[in-house]
């Protein structure tokens, strides 16, 4: 064939597989791109590896009135139990490693369009002291999915792992299984890993004694509080008719002693004390801590390492909450940091072997 | 900017071609002009603070070559000319690692300075030394301001190489015919663009994320996990980079520019010494004319050849990447190179041979264990490559099956490396504008299309 022809028959012969793989795209939207999931028809994976592609097309056009979000420490909730106990309807947006910044960021585009009653998020202890604008290193965020950019789309709509996803869907149309993942199972991790003192402990023996302290600088103080104030305070501030439940998770006495050990308790302590005085005092922060509940932070059995709790605690915090048991005030704040200080600081963590 | 990417393929390419043939057929020289705007274009686009660094390296040495040429002190010039390009080069991508390296042994606390490094500095540095080097040998004059620059600049090359020789490239430059668009080696070119991009963002990107989790989780990984791990990246590399070097001669053959080979069939290759010859083969031209060679060569005996070998290939070691791990990967391969040429000094003249399957076996061996290093660092590359050889738990360490699946495309992979013949062998022999062609050209280019955007894998533990 002459070569001028060749290339021609070439390049109108590559179009049409890729078109119909972007009508497809365009049509199914596995990741809510474009519009509301067509449940009726197929069926929609929610699942944990995606978690960053699918969160801002649920968060633009689902409709709920309350907003599950955080890291892996809220991955277990369930949505329903949270359904019931505040009388909401509650979308899960996990973000596990997520920092700070990327979870406020979420949060204030779902304010663009929708009226929130609830926000129910976890605050990670070692997300606080973190400059406001950081995410997370060695991951590239999808940004397409997250601008109006219609151009940057094409990496949507001829993308693998987006056609792999409408393939499975398109195995369960087939079989006629339509639907979406719940989000009670959404993040859920929990038949994923073994729980137990031994997993938590991995051959650890002991604690040893610090050899060095790690100082809690100005630096530091300004960075937690900037970034405090910035990606949880500001969005409380400017949504007066939101209630927003936030949440210190319970991590082990043995995440408590490797900080310990590490010569970085007293730092913790300091960076959760700016972050708790800085949250009471509002009236629509609803502010708690589960540190002090024993019964959980020293059962290592109820763990699966040294800071992810089962889901049954999960769901015994959402009942806690409801009945604002363990909510720090403007009035209790202070005798919280002393009393936990005196704790941690204190406790001996050689006792747990 | 990058080939495998949307911006490159559906907007600067066609642009760039459509412009510079338009062009030519008013004036070569203005057209060279467009391609050198072109691939300013191209290298900017990623971030333009690095735009004036390269020009200013390009300009300094351009200098530097006229008056290396005219000087009555060429060795004077020459060397201020090429201390500058390394003081560049090192101030770049060594300064880190020296700092890191003085605070590791004598204990002090200095900050790293997060220097970023301008993309491409190695192969443009590398490039214009060479060429300075060449004027003082006299072996090239000085050539023009116009030339010159888009030698350097030439997008194929600016950012992996291959690197090019400038008595190579600059005569293509002013020939009318290769100014003229030549439709059979467009397509061949395409070809040639298709093959190198699908190694690189089909079989190359799938490995990458099995190489990191397998690298990542060196600690618990089973004797299958080390082996799939090590198969892994020792291809991911070769898919990679060969990869990117044959979109390069597409991307050539497209503006009718010859550039080098650089990959042909390394992993085929009988010995270290042959192995040379045939991975990066422009950065091994580069070592023996610029390293070896002035270091003495082997016109100073076989102990002095020994250990300019040795030295050389410490420094292209080092070249790669500001770590020790990069290092310790130039000193294996400059033992490899030692015992090669020990060897063949001690076998040949007693006529001993090595089967051709053995010595296959211990040079991919050798230069793999070289690549668990370059990848893994010293601690871990050697803790992966004892776990290959846990023997008990073969019968202990269970395999899932996505373990299954991979290791028989590894097993694929091995026999495309191993006996196949190579993209550039199989399209200069059997490339033709045939109907199978179409059908070969339309799935390497739909599946590459869907493969250029892949979802970024959350690496849990890296927080």
């Amino acid at each position: 064939m002459k070569t001028k022809k060749w290339l021609i028959v070439y390049i109108l012969s590559s179009i049409p597989l890729l078109a119909l793989i972007a009508a497809l795209t365009i049509f199914v939207d596995p990741y809510f791109h474009y519009h509301k999931p067509h449940t009726d028809l197929f069926f929609y994976e929610l699942s944990n590896d995606n978690e960053r592609y699918l969160n801002d097309g649920i968060t633009l056009h689902f409709d709920y009135d309350a907003i599950l979000t955080g890291t892996s420490m809220m991955e277990n909730f369930k949505s329903s139990e949270f359904d019931a106990a505040f009388d909401c309807k509650t979308i899960k947006l996990p973000y596990r490693g997520g920092t700070l910044y990327e979870i406020n960021s979420n949060q204030e585009k779902a304010f663009q369009n929708h009226s929130v009653k609830y926000i129910f998020r976890s605050l990670d202890y070692y997300m606080l002291n973190k400059e406001s604008t950081e995410k997370r290193n060695h991951f590239t965020y999808p940004e397409y999915l997250y601008n109006k950019n219609l151009v940057d789309d094409v990496k949507y709509i001829w993308n693998i792992n987006v056609l792999s996803s409408i393939a499975k869907s398109f195995v369960k149309y087939l079989k006629k299984e339509s639907g979406i993942t719940p989000f009670d199972e959404y993040g859920n991790w929990m038949s994923e890993y073994v729980f137990g003192k031994k997993e938590v402990l991995k051959g650890r023996t002991k604690f040893k004694s610090p050899k060095n302290f790690f100082e809690f600088t100005e630096q530091d103080e300004n960075r937690t509080r900037n970034n405090v104030q910035k990606n949880i305070v500001d969005i409380a501030v400017a949504h007066p008719e939101t209630q927003f439940y936030y949440f210190l998770p319970p991590y082990s006495i043995a995440e408590w002693g490797i900080l310990y050990e590490n010569g970085d308790l007293q730092r913790r302590l300091k960076e959760e004390a700016i972050t708790v005085q800085l949250l009471v005092g509002y009236d629509n922060i609803h502010l708690f801590s589960f540190n002090s509940k024993t019964d959980w932070i020293l059962n290592l059995d109820r763990y699966k390492d040294s800071v992810h709790y089962d889901d049954k605690i999960n769901s015994e915090m959402v009942k806690l909450m409801r009945e604002d048991k363990y909510r720090i005030t403007k009035e209790n704040v202070d005798d919280y940091l002393k009393s936990e200080t005196d704790f941690f600081m204190n406790f001996d963590y050689n006792s747990i072997f | 900017m990058l080939f495998n990417s949307y911006e490159f393929i559906f907007f600067f390419l066609p642009v760039t071609l459509l412009g510079y043939f338009l062009i030519a057929k008013k004036s070569v020289k203005l057209s060279n002009v467009w391609l050198t705007l072109a691939s300013f274009f191209f290298y900017g686009w990623w971030n333009i603070r690095f735009v004036p660094i390269l020009s200013a390296s390009i300009l300094w040495n351009f200098i530097f070559g006229h008056l290396i040429h005219k000087s009555k002190n060429k060795k004077l010039v020459l060397f201020i000319a090429i201390a500058v390009n390394i003081a560049l080069l090192g101030y770049f991508k060594y300064t880190d690692f020296f700092i890191d390296s003085i605070n590791r042994f004598a204990h002090t606390d200095w900050n790293l300075l997060n220097i970023v490094l301008p993309l491409g500095i190695s192969f443009w540095t590398f490039t214009q030394t060479a060429y300075l080097v060449d004027v003082y040998r006299g072996k090239t004059e000085p050539c023009n301001f116009l030339d010159y620059v888009l030698f350097v600049m030439i997008f194929p090359h600016l950012i992996s190489g291959p690197i090019i020789n400038h008595s190579e490239m600059i005569p293509q430059f002013n020939e009318k015919e290769r100014h003229k668009f030549n439709l059979d080696n467009f397509a061949l070119g395409l070809m040639f663009f298709l093959f190198g991009l699908f190694k690189k963002v089909v079989i190359a990107d799938s490995l990458a994320p099995i190489v990191d989790q397998y690298f990542g989780g060196a600690d618990a990984l089973s004797v299958w996990g080390a082996w799939i791990g090590v198969f892994a990246y020792t291809f991911q590399l070769y898919f990679d980079f060969s990869g990117y070097s044959e979109m390069a001669l597409g991307l050539g053959k497209m503006i009718n520019i010859d550039f080098p080979i650089n990959f042909d069939s390394p992993y085929k290759s009988k010995s270290p010494i042959e192995f040379w010859q045939r991975w990066h083969m422009t950065l091994g031209s580069w070592i023996r004319d610029y390293l070896y060679i002035p270091l003495g060569g082997n016109r100073k005996g076989q102990v002095r050849k020994m250990l300019n070998l040795f030295i050389a290939m410490t420094l292209s070691g080092f070249w790669h990447g500001a770590g020790l791990k990069y290092i310790v990967w130039g000193i294996w391969h400059g033992l490899l190179l030692v015992v090669n040429h020990s060897w063949r000094y001690f076998a040949k003249p007693r006529n001993i041979k090595i089967p051709s399957f053995v010595a296959k076996f211990m040079t991919f061996a050798a230069i793999t264990a070289g690549w668990v290093i370059f990848r893994g660092g010293v601690k871990r590359g050697l803790k992966i490559m004892t776990k290959m050889f846990n023997i008990e738990s073969i019968f202990t360490a269970s395999v899932s099956g996505n373990q299954i699946f991979t290791i028989l495309i590894l097993i694929l992979l091995s026999v495309t490396v191993f006996i196949m013949p190579n993209v550039i062998e199989v399209l200069n022999g059997r490339f033709k504008t045939s109907k199978r062609w179409i059908l070969v050209a339309v799935l390497l280019t739909d599946i590459c299309i869907l493969c250029i955007s892949r979802n970024s894998v959350f690496l849990y533990f890296d927080f």
